[in-house]
């Protein structure tokens, strides 16, 4: 839900080469942690659940600036790991067709990411103490939106996202500083609370569709989640 | 989502473009991503926009449908243009140019380039089963995206789409996902199965030749390394 719609050349090198190391880094991780010949079996549907993803992301829902992410549901699906790669694969083509900088790739990655693991992780939890998959899908994703919006928030503060600030610094060098006015920048808290309404309309909306998408696959074919049929 | 259109593109074009190597055109986008990221100046990101037109027009492309790509690059960077046009009008004109010939610099690469060209050159940089991930993904777009199509279509035909019952909407989406997830994962089950009765054994034949390397490359290293000088 959290995805960094910036250009390319807002955010300072040392950021977004920071969020490309760390997610090289991961990647490393998530392969060896899978296993070459697991990652090897699951790669059909690793590449389909990528492509559902993609189609989910690149469909903005018109009245409000948001999009699905469906992350959460790739962790449940492909475990934190190949959801994490999930993850990296839609930011990278979503990058090629314009939608996001193909630099800030790496620090979506971090962001989107942490849906997959955290929700993979908060609904095997939940599971097992909550009478419905449906409820553990929700908390699961609502928890794990609100930590993305928290990173994104995060990457916003620690980056200076302010593409004025950040043009002003880099302007201000080959410009006399008495042609840049000043640049009018909002704070972290306000910019907060501009947000904060987008972000709970979309966390209600993208947990609704997670849960009742969860609860359609435990009804037809339980196993893609882990679960196995009843019988009843 | 556009991709049968760029599909067509890169492959029913003939243009000097088209029959240089991906390698070349990548190291152009290369070169307009650095020129993006360093560059502050409006006039030389300006040229570079106005370059990367024009070799769209060389390359016998729709310009206007190309454009209509990066519509998301642009729509984005405006609007955080706009919140700055109070400090001046280079600030919110760079933001956009930066944003834009980056975009563009890519979407000509994916319209000018089978995207297996693409894929065969990132195998040699990233790993295999990363690369492998991301051609299935490609592959299962225009499969997932039909089968989504005809089921808005049904959805739309048994009246299952409401424009004021938002509950009942998001409860048919959650179905209509949840079916476009069992199916493809049906349809990653069957193709796993294809790609190991095949043989498959961690990395699918994509094929880079040097001798793909002609005289048409130079174009595309001079349009990436005019605009490039134009920044430094």
């Amino acid at each position: 839900m959290s995805h960094i719609h910036l250009p390319d050349g807002v955010i300072p090198a040392f950021w977004w080469v920071t969020g490309y190391i760390i997610t090289a880094v991961i990647l490393a991780i998530a392969f060896s942690r899978t296993g070459s010949s697991e990652a090897r079996k699951k790669i059909p549907l690793l590449g389909i659940v990528a492509a559902l993803m993609l189609i989910g992301q690149s469909i903005p829902l018109g009245f409000i600036p948001f999009h699905l992410n469906l992350s959460v549901l790739a962790g449940i699906i492909l475990g934190p790991w190949l959801g994490f790669v999930a993850v990296f694969i839609t930011n990278l083509f979503l990058a090629f067709l314009g939608h996001g900088g193909i630099t800030v790739v790496g620090l979506n990655t971090l962001v989107v990411g942490s849906e997959a693991v955290i929700g993979y992780l908060l609904f095997n939890a939940f599971r097992r103490h909550v009478p419905s998959f449906t409820i553990a899908a929700v908390v699961a994703t609502v928890i794990a939106l609100l930590v993305s919006v928290s990173l994104m928030v995060g990457v916003v503060t620690l980056s200076k996202v302010n593409p004025g600030l950040v043009l002003a610094e880099q302007i201000g060098h080959i410009t006399p500083k008495k042609e840049i006015k000043p640049i009018s920048s909002i704070s972290i808290p306000r910019f907060v609370e501009i947000i904060a309404p987008f972000a709970v309309i979309g966390i209600v909306i993208e947990s609704a569709v997670t849960a009742l998408i969860i609860r359609f696959i435990i009804k037809v074919r339980p196993d893609i989640i882990g679960l196995y049929p009843t019988g009843g | 989502m556009d991709i049968s259109i760029i599909d067509n593109l890169a492959y029913n074009i003939d243009s000097v473009m088209h029959r240089a190597s991906a390698l070349s055109k990548i190291v152009m986008v290369v070169f307009v991503v650095t020129t993006v990221v360093i560059s502050t100046n409006p006039i030389a990101l300006a040229f570079g926009l106005v370059l990367l037109i024009l070799t769209i027009l060389a390359s016998n492309l729709p310009v206007a449908r190309v454009l209509s790509l990066v519509s998301y690059a642009f729509f984005f960077s405006l609007i955080f243009a706009l919140s700055q046009v109070g400090g001046g009008l280079i600030g919110p004109l760079v933001i956009v140019l930066k944003a834009v010939t980056a975009a563009v610099s890519l979407v000509l690469l994916i319209t000018t380039t089978p995207y297996p060209q693409i894929f065969a050159i990132l195998q040699k940089v990233l790993p295999n089963i990363l690369v492998d991930a991301m051609l299935v993904t490609y592959k299962s777009l225009f499969i997932i995206i039909g089968q989504v199509n005809n089921i808005v279509i049904a959805m739309r035909i048994r009246d299952g789409y409401s424009p004021l019952n938002i509950v009942k909407n998001l409860s048919n989406t959650g179905k209509i996902v949840g079916h476009g997830v069992i199916h493809a994962w049906e349809l990653g089950e069957s193709m796993q199965e294809a790609m190991f009765v095949r043989g498959y054994k961690g990395k699918l034949p994509l094929t880079f030749s040097w001798s793909s390397i002609s005289g048409y490359d130079v174009f595309p290293l001079l349009v990436g390394a005019a605009i490039l000088a134009a920044a430094v």
